[in-house]
């Protein structure tokens, strides 16, 4: 008989979104981008809109004024989102979400780029973010910007082309967690987690991390079984801060394993009870990132899933009750019951 | 405020046991072998018990030699026991608590050693003193000592059969163990068998050394039976220092799949002279064992980034709490027919490979826990421990 993990959380779905293409590619990744907002805003409890700028006008709520914010420069539609230069005209939104544990945990997300195939990411563990304008992005002391780790603006799922997307979001019932991906024409487009993480380090203050990643066409990140060791596990895609030494964190994904995941080591259900195996996701801080490595804690409700014999995206697993868990790339997410997984 | 794991068995310990250099190797070996044993059926809770052996007698000196000083054994001395059963005709009986041993050249009535001349140590022989025939090592074939120990805790048919059957190397020894049916036959020049039963050791090092040593015993058994550890340690002048140079791990799995029947895992680690203890050891290769429907090798998983294993990726405390990391410990085979992660280990962890011991680990270092010194950190290795400082040597 099968055995399936105990979820840690209870979660809230809105999976299964389907976007279909609009006239121009502009518009497509307007509509997407605007869609991913729209549905971390629409979770109860969820996130919260502080402030923002639709390229002409822009408001910020004061730290700690009551929100949401609704009034000029608020997102609307796609159209709301546009895209410019740093010094330039262009949207810009802040989210709150305070389960996350800090006093004003935000992100903020920027289309301060030339291009609409990316935005930008920053997050702020407790201070919030101030200030900005149509030309300027609001600003946190604590600020860390979130893009695989380096200055290149970040994927949120377009394929910069006129198709149709599949949105997918969970959010756990405390706020705690946060998960979206976006998959296209059948392939995994991008995957924002948010989360504060299980079992966290003592003395790290604001325990979130935030991990982005994306599609690469030549490795093809968290499509392939190429994930195992150069998605999650070789890259710093995933950040974190520490208030108290007012340091920021980037974290190698961990995994059980004889010298590799034990999902890498054989892949194929176990020979003695015929199950494929799930093990937990640490989270590890490299000694390069001095002052704070070691093992700071792990993923609530994530599991490694085995990478073969090569399963079809969206791989569904049965649980407790049908469909209760999806195997995304190399990683196993809870799920919602629905018979398939959308991939547009 | 630091973070310690919670225990899930109750422990009962025998540790620090020191064993002191005869200037024979044969004979401290003999002594290790019997401490070891010993120390297994001696625990309180759910001791191992001795199902059959041969020249492997376990009696006590009866009342007609007491207060009799074993000086007076001189070749023609008799020692009167309470068994001499299973007991070669001529051979040797060790005194543990007097640390002597003594030739003898017959028995006689079945609770006499005669001609008995005292070839090493001195005292007085007391009433119920543990007196043990000494094992010979012999090929299979010949004459040599064998013995069957049993450990319900594990299975209602679980034992362990050692065996001095590796040639005249008093270093090496032959051990396998079954599952659940248990081993019968042998005779004075052959090992039992059982059908189940499972190689761990085969003409192998156990961790004794080839030249006579002083050594340090420490055995460790859940109270329930079914996890029983012992380590066999020595000191080693230069950079190794203190090592544990034996290890014996017979232990039921912690969250066994479905399908392992009898989800024991054995493993006896030995070297003369060298740590055992090691991420190569016990991380790397597979040297562990068990058995579903035929035989598989186990390898310990830990956390690693692709392939990198924690303990070595950064050999320093958190950064941010301060504290060393405890891992924990999963089972892993490779062999056909028994794939996949099929378990972990009970109270055992991963400690930190240590920058001053970057194959062995450090040896012997202390962590508090609840109490001073709860745990323990040999080698790559995090024990439960009795809170006593542990003496390597």
């Amino acid at each position: 008989m099968p055995i399936y993990p105990t979820l840690d959380k209870t979660w809230n779905f809105n999976v299964n979104q389907a976007l279909s293409a609009q006239g121009t590619t502009l518009a497509c990744n307007q509509n997407l981008l605007y869609q991913i907002i729209n549905t971390l805003t629409t979770f109860s409890p969820g996130w919260q809109v502080r402030g923002a700028s639709d390229s002409t006008h822009f408001g910020i709520l004061a730290l700690s004024a009551a929100g949401p914010y609704t009034g000029t420069g608020a997102w609307t539609s796609g159209s709301s989102c546009v895209w410019g230069t740093p010094t330039t005209a262009h949207s810009w939104i802040v989210l709150r979400n305070t389960a996350l544990g800090g006093t004003y945990s935000e992100i903020l997300i920027s289309c301060d780029s030339s291009g609409s195939g990316g935005i930008f990411m920053w997050m702020s563990p407790g201070s919030g973010f101030t200030g900005g304008s149509t030309t300027s992005d609001p600003t946190a002391s604590d600020q860390f910007q979130l893009n695989a780790g380096g200055s290149s603006n970040l994927s949120y799922g377009s394929q910069n082309a006129k198709v149709a997307y599949a949105l997918h979001a969970m959010m756990s019932s405390d706020g705690q967690c946060t998960r979206v991906w976006v998959y296209s024409t059948g392939t995994f487009q991008s995957i924002w987690i948010i989360d504060q993480l299980k079992n966290y380090s003592t003395g790290w203050t604001t325990p979130w991390v935030v991990h982005t990643d994306y599609l690469l066409p030549t490795t093809g990140y968290w499509s392939t079984t190429t994930a195992y060791t150069f998605g999650c596990v070789n890259n710093l895609n995933s950040g974190g801060y520490e208030v108290t030494n007012l340091a920021t964190q980037q974290f190698l994904w961990t995994g059980e394993g004889p010298n590799n995941l034990v999902t890498l080591a054989y892949n194929a259900p176990n020979d003695l009870n015929s199950l494929y195996p799930m093990t937990p996701i640490g989270l590890y801080a490299p000694s390069s990132t001095s002052p704070l490595r070691g093992r700071h804690g792990m993923w609530y409700d994530m599991w490694w899933g085995c990478a073969g014999p090569p399963f079809p995206a969206g791989q569904l697993y049965a649980g407790a009750s049908a469909h209760a868990f999806v195997q995304i790339g190399p990683i196993i997410f809870p799920w919602d019951g629905s018979a398939t997984m959308n991939q547009s | 405020m630091a973070d310690f794991p919670q225990l899930v068995k109750t422990w009962q310990f025998n540790v620090n046991q020191l064993l002191v250099e005869t200037n024979a190797q044969l004979t401290d070996a003999r002594f290790m072998l019997w401490a070891l044993i010993d120390s297994l059926l001696g625990f309180t809770s759910n001791p191992w018990t001795i199902s059959s052996s041969n020249n492997m007698v376990n009696t006590t000196v009866a009342s007609g030699s007491n207060n009799v000083n074993i000086n007076t054994f001189t070749g023609s001395g008799v020692l009167n026991v309470q068994s001499t059963s299973g007991a070669a005709s001529s051979g040797s009986v060790l005194i543990p608590s007097l640390k002597a041993i003594i030739s003898y050249t017959g028995i006689s009535g079945g609770n006499q050693f005669t001609g008995c001349t005292t070839t090493y140590g001195s005292g007085v022989l007391q009433t119920s003193q543990v007196v043990h025939t000494a094992p010979v090592w012999a090929s299979s074939g010949t004459a040599h000592s064998w013995i069957v120990l049993s450990q319900t805790g594990i299975s209602s048919s679980f034992q362990l059969l050692i065996a001095c059957s590796s040639g005249t190397t008093s270093y090496d020894l032959n051990v396998w163990f079954s599952p659940s049916i248990g081993f019968s036959g042998g005779s004075t020049t052959v090992d039992p068998t059982a059908s189940d039963s499972t190689p761990i050791l085969t003409n192998g090092n156990w961790g004794v050394q080839s030249s006579a040593y002083q050594y340090k015993l420490h055995a460790m058994q859940s109270t329930d039976g079914t996890c029983t550890r012992v380590l066999i340690t020595q000191y080693q002048a230069g950079s190794s220092g203190c090592v544990c140079s034996g290890f014996l791990s017979i232990e039921n799995a912690e969250n066994p799949v479905p399908g392992w029947t009898y989800p024991v895992h054995v493993m006896w680690l030995g070297s003369t002279s060298s740590p055992v203890l090691t991420v190569n050891t016990l991380y790397q290769n597979f040297n562990a064992y068990s058995r579903a429907t035929a035989n598989f090798t186990l390898i310990w998983t830990g956390e690693n980034i692709n392939g990198t294993f924690l303990p070595t990726f950064f050999l320093a405390p958190n950064d941010l709490s301060g504290e060393w990391m405890c891992m924990p410990i999963g089972l892993w085979s490779s062999t056909v027919g028994s794939r996949g992660r099929h378990g972990s280990l009970y109270d055992i962890w991963w400690g930190i490979n240590d920058n001053a011991y970057p194959i062995a680990g450090p040896q012997g270092v202390p962590f508090i826990g609840a109490n001073g010194n709860t745990f323990v950190q040999v080698g790559a290795l995090v024990f439960p421990w009795n809170s006593t400082t542990m003496q390597l040597s």
